[in-house]
């Protein structure tokens, strides 16, 4: 455990005039980390790094204090620039005063009515450095004590949620990362935490409220708090700033769709546990750097898990699950699983490797340092490809191919192989299912082949400084590109983002700047029951609905192109055109002599590649009516709740009707209408 | 059968019907156990009762007679089956219920006011809600049978002109006794009388009084489920008024809690009753329910569970062993006093101690003594029911266990060749009609002394 505060929580480091530390906030985005702590504009909030049990377990998991940026409009709550601690709580019906940030002083205090500020209370001490401990015994209980009084004081709580929801934040907004401010997937810009909801087996990120909800569970006598662990607000602000980056992902369209929510929320939590040093260094020693006994790392929200469901964990990381074993599941926690277990081995691959190549070497060096060295390239290889992911409807083996572009880009010479890792981890999942051997050249369908060889693309020129300026200019551009992009003529496209960013490659180097483009269009789309394939839509049966279609373009600075990735829709060709293309392709690849005799044009790369796309459009919204089907079956689509309201009678799936058009739109996930009902199997107490 | 002590157990699906007849001084007497079940048809539960009819003794005028009727808890699978029509030409002796029939109980207030919570928030979800959790609530509300109560009351008492017993460890032992051999006894392990007090706890839940008086739980516990009365609340000052609202209608109590709580409650306040027989030992705990926290131990002013109450204040009756168990709670992991030793240090937990005296694991060389039935079925809607490692434990302590039963590969299931105590619902597999379930299942004993 690290050295408590001796004085209560939230320090001052720096002892700089302020008219210094003023210039220094001024320019802090490009100082160092190091920099940031040392001129005190970093701060250091105590929080659980696991949760209060695992705290009570394994002092070494205890509470550790997190370095936060120190902004200069903070106020109680805690309220930063982003994030707006509210605490309220819907079973009571009250609001429990706020902590009270004390400026002057740089500390957060228990608020207290008519009490002077030298008379209030501070918020509980830490102990201290359990290595310099003499009376190990007397220790243990004080330390037992801290965790309960802890546990027992909302105002911990408060400042508690609000630093993991913080760090989290700023995580992703490291160059590392994602390298750009991330906004939130609501309109406004600071996002509501609620660390006590109500009592429920829950926590969740509302998007119409702009919130996120942490309920506490379980015995009324000894009541878990959603809020105190560190996992569970990682995977829940995983999914805000997901909603934040992707907005259409939160739109009803694939098991897979939902399950990466899921995914990024569990990854998020994995990673934050990855960068934190005690965590890091207790797996270092326990597992001499094995990371496959890492249990602390890959079980995520232990409390969680062993209170809710019985069981030492919730999703776990360590799984060997493959596309085809979860076909069926419509469970998006479930098949999540596949992608989570997918990226854990890619990063217990890096680190064995790098350990394994430095056992001989002179420098030897600790698991823990091969541990740090490993999460450092993960963290790299795992987020930064979220900014290469289409705008909607995002499969697995899209995010897959996102990984492998981004690691291209990003480390192009591939010196340690991990590329390889990646390529044999996917594989094996089945998130493609072609014949690829480890080590070998991929094949020809292999969905990989293509991501590695990106075709130039004939656009319309536009200035890339222009197009990077605004939205209009850059829908000029996907204006004029149509053909090239697989636009239909007649669809309004929208730009649904578009920002440049600043990233890290693989040795730390800054990258150049690349600039993001997303668009998207919305094709309808009739339901219609059809009893020969399966298919009945209840009583949204006649209604129309949108099958978002669109892509993600990704250029450097100078206005190249380095990655596409798409979403077709089946407006881009119409029919005639499709057959006169599919008439001369089927003449070529019989007698491509008597075609050529014939004087039979031979179908462009840009017509295939129309015809591809139309395929793959007519696929999808298949595959989505089938989902949707399934997900009415199954009584998972209902209606939204009078006045908008959330609670346990709302479904997963909810279908608003807005000028003719039905939109279906994913939920909270409130425990007890969660898809998982079932498989979950809850404590019964009939 | 003059001197043998059967035990029936009638296979009714997921819920329990059981019929003892002790052999007393001069006679023997007939005892019902509950008389409900869940997810199978009403119609189920008559046939048993008619089956049982046959076994019962004329009591005159077309009637069967029947000494005594027990119903352990409020819950549908325990007595669902107490339809009017079923019991018109019974002539019952003796009635015996839960406390937590008895509304007007003043040391259960508290509990009957997070009942009503219950009740009330889940009568307004099942406007609202839809698909699964339609159906869940549903069954939520049908559990407590409102019917069932009128009738285990009212009815059935004043068509055989008797009064109901509320039966609770404290209830005097001259009440209780019905044989006329003074050393057959029925004993009640559980509730205790003080039922706020034992289980329904007050702390936790941010519940700010610490009043634990029978009235002052019941406030809190109202107010703790008061749903959509949401009163004027200065907003906060670090959002918009307009912000705040939104949030007060997005954030939601969770009804289904209140459900959950006032369920594991009635569950602890099932009659636990224990017959000693001719030196036999006989325990029916109803879906008693035991708690893992404080390493099993009782804290005043909390909601502890029904075993680890028992084990403080009745423990001398569990610490000799069993000649029978009915496996709590249809074999649900919370109701048999045992939990799995710890995975990695294979740490024992301290409510273990009580299965080791009632069903100790027997010495090597030597067989067990005691025997167990679950009554029970395994649904989809609640696939961990039996729990198979518990059952596996059962089986090794056992002197029925059966080898022979292969439970379809669900994702939760009992392995083949795992011996397991026998089960109403697959105990058809050991017979030569493994097609056809078995009506019941059924275990005589001789005396001891």
């Amino acid at each position: 455990m690290s050295a408590g505060p001796q004085k209560p929580w939230g320090r001052k480091n720096s002892q700089l005039p302020e008219y210094v530390k003023d210039s220094l906030y001024q320019v802090y985005h490009f100082l160092g980390k190091r920099t940031l702590k040392r001129v005190g504009l970093m701060m250091e909030i105590p929080v659980f790094i696991k949760d209060p049990l695992v705290a009570l377990e394994n002092p070494l998991l205890g509470i550790q204090e997190i370095s936060v940026r120190l902004e200069d409009g903070l106020f109680d709550g805690p309220t930063s620039a982003r994030v707006a601690v509210v605490d309220f709580n819907s079973n009571t019906q009250t609001l429990t005063d706020p902590v009270v940030w004390d400026a002057d002083q740089g500390w957060f205090y228990i608020p207290r009515d008519n009490t002077q500020l030298d008379e209030i209370e501070w918020l509980p001490e830490a102990p201290r450095d359990i290595s310099r401990v003499k009376d190990p015994e007397k220790y243990h209980q004080e330390y037992a004590d801290f965790i309960e009084k802890t546990v027992r004081n909302p105002y911990f709580h408060q400042l508690n949620v609000w630093a993991v929801v913080q760090r989290v934040l700023e995580f992703y907004e490291e160059e590392q990362a994602l390298g750009r401010p991330v906004p939130w997937g609501f309109d406004g810009n600071r996002l509501i935490v609620v660390p006590h909801a109500g009592y429920g087996e829950n926590a969740f990120y509302d998007q119409n409220s702009k919130s996120l909800q942490f309920y506490y569970f379980g015995d009324q006598e000894d009541p878990g708090f959603t809020c105190l662990s560190f996992d569970i607000i990682a995977h829940e602000t995983g999914h805000a700033i997901l909603d934040g980056i992707r907005p259409f992902y939160n739109q009803v369209s694939s098991v897979q769709t939902a399950a990466f929510h899921e995914f990024v929320g569990d990854l998020t939590a994995i990673l934050l546990a990855l960068f934190n040093r005690d965590i890091r260094q207790f797996v270092g020693q326990t597992t001499e750097g094995r990371l496959e006994e890492a249990d602390v790392l890959a079980n995520i929200a232990p409390e969680f898990g062993k209170e809710v469901q019985g069981r030492p964990y919730l999703r776990t990381a360590f799984n060997d699950l493959t596309m085809s074993e979860l076909q069926d599941s419509l469970s998006p926690h479930k098949v999540s699983q596949v992608l989570t277990g997918s990226m854990f081995d890619i990063l217990t691959g890096i680190a064995s490797k790098h350990l394994e190549k430095n056992l001989n070497s002179a420098r030897k060096i600790t698991p823990a340092q091969a541990l740090w060295w490993a999460a450092d390239r993960f963290r790299r290889v795992a987020l930064q490809p979220l900014d290469l992911c289409p705008p909607c409807d995002i499969q697995f083996i899209d995010y897959a191919r996102a990984v492998i572009r981004n690691d291209l880009l990003t480390n192009p010479v591939d010196e340690q192989g991990y590329r390889g890792i990646m390529l044999d981890v996917f594989h094996q999942r089945g998130l493609c299912s072609c014949d690829y051997e480890s080590g070998g050249d991929l094949p020809v369908d292999c969905q990989f082949a293509d991501v590695y060889t990106l075709d130039r693309m004939q656009f319309i020129y536009h200035d890339i400084g222009r197009v990077s300026r605004s939205r209009t200019a850059a829908y000029y551009f996907l204006n004029d590109n149509r053909k090239i992009l697989h636009i239909p003529p007649h669809q309004d496209v929208k730009v649904v983002d578009l920002y440049d960013n600043s990233k890290y490659g693989a040795a730390a180097e800054r990258l150049p700047r690349e600039v993001v483009l997303e668009y998207l269009w919305q094709e309808e789309v009739t339901l219609n029951n059809d009893p020969e394939k399966d298919l009945s839509f209840g009583r949204w049966n006649g209604k129309t609905f949108n099958l978002d279609c669109g892509g993600t373009l990704v250029f450097d600075g100078r206005g190249n192109l380095l990655s596409w990735f798409r979403k077709p829709g089946t407006e881009h060709l119409p029919e005639e055109e499709e057959n006169y293309i599919l008439e001369r392709k089927l003449a070529w690849e019989e007698d491509p002599d008597q075609a050529k005799e014939k004087k039979i044009k031979k179908p462009t790369k840009l017509e295939l590649a129309k015809l591809a796309d139309l395929s793959v459009g007519r696929e999808r919204k298949g595959a989505l009516l089938k989902y949707l089907a399934a997900m009415i079956r199954r009584g998972l689509v209902g209606e939204p709740g009078p006045e908008n309201q959330i609670g346990e009678g709302l479904s997963p799936v909810v279908a608003v009707e807005d000028a003719g058009v039905v939109h279906f739109e994913t939920t909270p996930h409130l425990r007890k209408s969660d898809f998982d009902n079932q498989e979950a199997g809850w404590r019964i107490n009939y | 059968m003059a001197d043998k002590l059967l035990v029936r157990i009638y296979n009714v699906g997921l819920g329990d019907c059981i019929y003892l007849r002790v052999p007393d001084e001069n006679d023997h007497l007939h005892i019902l156990i509950d008389c409900g079940n869940k997810f199978s048809e009403l119609e189920l539960l008559g046939q048993r009762i008619e089956e049982l009819k046959t076994e019962l003794p004329d009591a005159g005028s077309g009637k069967k007679r029947l000494d005594l009727l027990v119903v352990t808890h409020p819950h549908e699978d325990h007595h669902k089956g107490f339809e009017e029509e079923f019991f018109a030409d019974l002539k019952i002796e003796r009635i015996w219920l839960s406390p937590a029939y008895d509304r007007l109980n003043p040391d259960a207030q508290g509990f009957h006011a997070l009942q009503d919570a219950a009740q009330r928030s889940l009568q307004g979800l099942s406007e609202q809600a839809m698909g699964e959790l339609k159906v869940e609530v549903e069954e939520l509300l049908r559990l407590s049978k409102s019917e069932a109560i009128e009738m285990l009351t009212s009815t059935l008492p004043q068509a055989n002109g008797i009064e109901p017993l509320y039966v609770s460890a404290d209830t005097p032992g001259d009440q209780i006794q019905i044989f006329d051999d003074p050393n057959i006894r029925l004993k009640v392990l559980g509730p205790m009388g003080d039922i706020d007090a034992y289980y329904l706890g007050g702390d936790g839940l941010q519940i700010s009084t610490k009043d634990l008086t029978s009235q002052g739980l019941a406030d809190e516990y109202q107010a703790l489920f008061q749903f959509s009365e949401s009163g004027e609340i200065q907003p906060p000052k670090n959002i918009s008024s307009q912000d705040f609202k939104l949030l007060r209608d997005r954030v939601s109590p969770f009804a289904l809690a209140a459900a959950e709580i006032s369920g594991h409650v009635a569950n602890n306040l099932s009659v636990v009753l224990l017959l000693e027989w001719r030196g036999r030992r006989l325990l029916f705990p109803g879906d008693a329910e035991w708690k893992k926290s404080f390493k099993g131990e009782v804290k005043a002013g909390r909601s502890n569970g029904s075993w680890n109450v028992m084990w403080l204040e009745k423990k001398e009756a569990l610490s000799q062993p069993l000649d029978f168990l009915k496996i709590g709670h249809h074999g649900s992991e919370n109701a048999t006093p045992w939990k799995p030793p710890h995975p990695q240090t294979g740490e024992q937990h301290p409510i273990n101690q009580i299965l080791d005296q009632l069903l100790p694991s027997p010495q090597q060389g030597s067989s067990p003594r005691g025997f167990a039935v679950a009554s029970t079925a395994r649904t989809s809607r609640w696939p961990s029911i039996p729990d198979p490692q518990l059952m596996m434990e059962l089986g090794k302590r056992v002197a029925n266990s059966r080898l022979e039963y292969a439970e379809d590969s669900q994702t939760v299931h009992v392995p083949a060749n795992e011996p397991q105590p026998q089960r109403t619902d697959l105990e058809a597999q050991a017979t030569q009609t493994p097609d056809e379930p078995v009506p019941f299942i059924e275990i005589e004993f001789v005396p001891m002394d």
